[in-house]
């Protein structure tokens, strides 16, 4: 870890808000857009499927 | 101390050995965790499906009833008694409070299931081989299992669905 | 706006905090008497032999349970730590303390209204509400006002400590590490709310038919975002406390602040996303956000609790060794207060929570491996091991050091307060180990009847699960009366304890000063006994993981 690094993050850990959207900010895109993206974007049963299940004995 | 600010350089204080050594190890093992369930997906042969289409109850049941005609032997406690063959997909159908069909299968073949609700989140639990799932209204959750040990084997609900919930249990049959 | 000098601690303490603090630490210790009361009902019913309430009281008092015990008696108990670890101990004033009531009132009237809900059978959804089961509205209004009661005092604290920062009331320098700690609880418990929110406005709005329908995956995803980062900030408020308590008992210091508050600044990036582990057995979201979310985040926060596992009985080791029990490698361990209960508390809640409450976590929160725990009495036996051996015994001895500081009363029946750890921890310890054994032979949580009965189907389980249940009864019974004791101790010395005239009434003495460090040894191995102790973990962890893999690897197959 470089000087400046060091530095960044010794400012982050006395900032609040900053830590406060960081921590919600990790959530909110890691975990739920990602997460209601793939539950929205869930194909119907394909078309082939039904046929072969409604369908020939 | 735990209710002062931290003495002066605090930032700068070299990290014990034996800390730092732990906190390797336990890094080590984290990592270890991490590939062990991404490589269980390639080398393993229990990982849960994320195969899933939406459906609606209606359709569902639609095809489920189709699936159980073409299959039925029997039926038990009134329940139809389905024997798919071998890499068939087969429709499984938890309602309040109940599993549907029965099921015949046979040691070691794949069996493409289907498994949703008609009406509420229900828990899809094998016993005694322990194997557990969220099943969901609209949801039309495809698992492949291979059936590895015969025997009488039960279907039960382990997710709470109302004040019958602990009369919902169904029967699968797994034939050597 | 007046001040008082504590004349134990030598804190300024600001005179409108004290009633909030109190205000809250009492509600929540008659909420734990709820909490355990409805506890008991709920073993005595799942255990056959004696199986206590009809089928519709079973649900209705395990719904009361989940709520009183998970939410209530935790949430407003760390509303009092939060007042406190944002005034007193930073020698600050309190911004706005109408809010506070305010807030207070919100969540008393929430809890009531939720209560009342449940209790008159308009809300038998358990505690996770999955929908499409439903509630009548009453219930859900009450939880959203809990939240913005919580909502509110989170926004509070964040106002105390940036004014006091302004007002220079703790000296220039960064936030102490307790109240760092109880920074990162509190931001957790911000995006906890917020999805809190985000999930019951709506099914609120869907009780009263406002609403057409809400998406049940969509549901259970963004209620874990809620349910399960309650658990993570009870944690955060969990180990700040363990921090609290070595320096409160024996003057240990964090041996490296930069790993313990980075180890906190991880939690804040990663233990939130750990939600998705109860997502794990549904057909979606996809493997890879399953992975990313439980495993990598996750194990960002994993590492953290190691990180403090090591840190917070090293630095009780290491104020030892320089007080001279250097002998040996656990001669500083022999020689802790074991007569001073909150150290005791502390004690028994880092040993239980690593080793059942971590262990078990870790494996349930893997993707094959949660496939045989998933909804089974492993999960109750998990977090019997968290929020129950860990959080809630780590608060009963905290609350001791409350009793005279903030109370200012002395501890009634000292003997009974010194012996209610112990029967809460070795109970709850029995409890968590007959329901996880119970859960790997597949009994499912949350049901009336295991024998089936009036199914179609009957299923036995095998009989060395007659004998688990009466491990887990008998443990329960014992972390009933140890709890009960602890209740008993606190509120009667509350209300009829003897008053504190001055620090010779003080019975859980503050640790005398440390002798000065006799050389530097920033490289060494310091603290060889913690060392120690964390490679015996790490050992029982990776037998437990092994044995759960092998257990896994016999089911059957399925993809």
């Amino acid at each position: 870890m470089s000087e400046e690094q060091a530095g960044f993050i010794e400012k982050l850990m006395d900032n609040p808000i900053g830590l406060l959207v960081l921590s919600n900010g990790v959530l909110l895109v890691v975990y739920f857009l990602w997460g209601l993206f793939e539950i929205e974007t869930i194909a119907p049963i394909p078309d082939a499927l039904k046929a072969i299940i409604l369908g020939g004995k | 101390m735990a209710i002062l600010a931290p003495e002066k350089g605090w930032w700068q204080k070299k990290v014990a050995s034996d800390e730092k050594t732990w906190i390797m190890f336990a890094a080590v093992v984290a990592l270890a965790l991490f590939v062990l369930m991404v490589g269980w997906h390639l080398l393993g042969k229990q990982n849960p499906s994320y195969i899933v289409y939406s459906t609606s109850p209606d359709e569902f049941y639609k095809l489920a009833q189709a699936n159980w005609a073409k299959y039925k032997v029997g039926e038990e406690a009134g329940i139809p008694v389905v024997q798919p063959p071998p890499d068939a997909d087969v429709f499984v159908l938890a309602s309040t409070w109940k599993w549907e069909p029965v099921l015949v299968l046979k040691k070691g073949a794949n069996y493409k299931f289907h498994v949703s609700s008609m009406d509420l989140l229900h828990g899809f639990s094998i016993q005694p081989v322990n194997m557990n799932f969220a099943i969901h209204p609209g949801y039309d959750y495809v698992l492949t299992f291979k059936p590895t040990s015969a025997g009488d084997f039960r279907l039960m609900c382990n997710e709470y669905c109302g004040p019958g919930h602990h009369t919902m249990i169904g029967k699968i049959k797994v034939e050597d | 706006m007046s001040f008082l000098k504590c004349d134990i601690t030598g804190f300024n303490v600001d005179k409108r905090v004290l009633p909030l603090i109190k205000a809250n630490a009492v509600v929540s210790v008659v909420s734990l008497l709820l909490a355990i009361l409805t506890a008991i009902l709920v073993l005595f019913t799942r255990w056959q032999v004696v199986h206590l309430l009809p089928v519709d009281w079973y649900y209705r008092i395990l719904t009361l349970h989940g709520l009183v015990a998970l939410v209530v008696w935790i949430v407003f108990w760390e509303m009092a730590g939060l007042y406190f670890g944002s005034t007193v101990v930073l020698n600050a004033r309190q911004i706005a303390p109408g809010l506070g009531w305010i807030a207070f009132l919100l969540m008393v009237v929430g809890t009531a209204l939720v209560a009342f809900a449940v209790l008159t059978g308009r809300a038998d959804v358990l505690f996770t509400s999955y929908v499409p089961l439903k509630a009548n509205p009453i219930h859900y209004l009450g939880i959203i006002l809990f939240a913005v009661g919580a909502l509110i005092v989170c926004g509070l604290f964040l106002a105390n400590i940036i004014v006091a920062k302004k007002e220079k009331t703790y000296g220039g320098g960064p936030l102490p590490l307790f109240t760092f700690g109880l920074l990162t609880a509190t931001i957790l418990a911000i995006g906890t709310l917020l999805s809190g929110a985000a999930i019951y406005v709506p099914v609120f709005l869907w009780s009263l038919g406002l609403i057409q329908s809400v998406d049940s995956i969509v549901y259970r995803l963004v209620f874990w975002g809620f349910g399960h980062s309650a658990q993570q900030v009870n944690v955060a408020a969990m180990i700040s406390i363990w921090y609290l308590g070595a320096f409160l008992t024996v003057g240990g210091t964090s041996i490296n602040e930069r790993i313990s508050r980075m180890a906190f600044l991880f939690y804040m990036i990663g233990i939130n996303l750990a939600s998705a582990h109860h997502l794990l057995v549904d057909p979606i979201p996809s493997p890879a956000w399953k992975i990313v979310n439980t495993s990598y985040f996750m194990y960002l926060a994993v590492l953290a609790s190691m990180i403090h596992a090591f840190a917070v009985p090293s630095a009780i080791e290491v104020a030892q060794r320089r007080r001279g029990y250097t002998k040996g490698l656990f001669d500083w361990l022999k020689n802790c207060p074991w007569g001073n209960p909150a150290f005791v508390s502390v004690f028994l809640a880092v040993v239980t929570f690593g080793f059942i409450g971590g262990i078990t976590g870790v494996i349930n929160g893997m993707e094959q491996t949660n496939m045989i725990v998933h909804n089974t009495l492993a999960l109750p036996g998990h977090f019997k091991g968290t929020v129950v051996s860990g959080t809630t015994l780590t608060f009963m001895g905290a609350t001791y050091y409350l009793i005279p500081l903030i109370f200012r009363k002395k501890i009634s029946f000292f003997g009974a307060a010194k012996a209610a750890p112990w029967l809460f921890a070795i109970g709850i310890v029995l409890l968590s180990a007959g329901l996880s054994t119970l859960g790997y032979l597949g009994v499912p949580r949350r049901h009336w009847d295991i024998t089936y009965a009036g199914g179609p189907f009957t299923y036995t389980y095998p009989p060395i699960a007659d004998l688990l249940w009466v491990v887990a009864v008998l443990g329960g019974t014992i972390a009933f009366i140890g709890a009960l004791i602890w209740i008993l101790v606190v509120v009667i010395s509350v209300f009829f304890g003897k008053p504190m005239t001055g620090p010779a009434d003080f019975q859980l003495p503050l640790a005398s000063p440390l002798p000065p460090e006799s050389k530097e040894h920033d490289s060494k191995f310091v603290a060889p006994g913690t060392f120690a102790l964390t490679i015996i973990w790490m050992l029982a962890f990776l037998i437990f993981a092994t044995i759960s893999w092998g257990w896994l690897s016999m089911m059957w197959e399925v993809k």
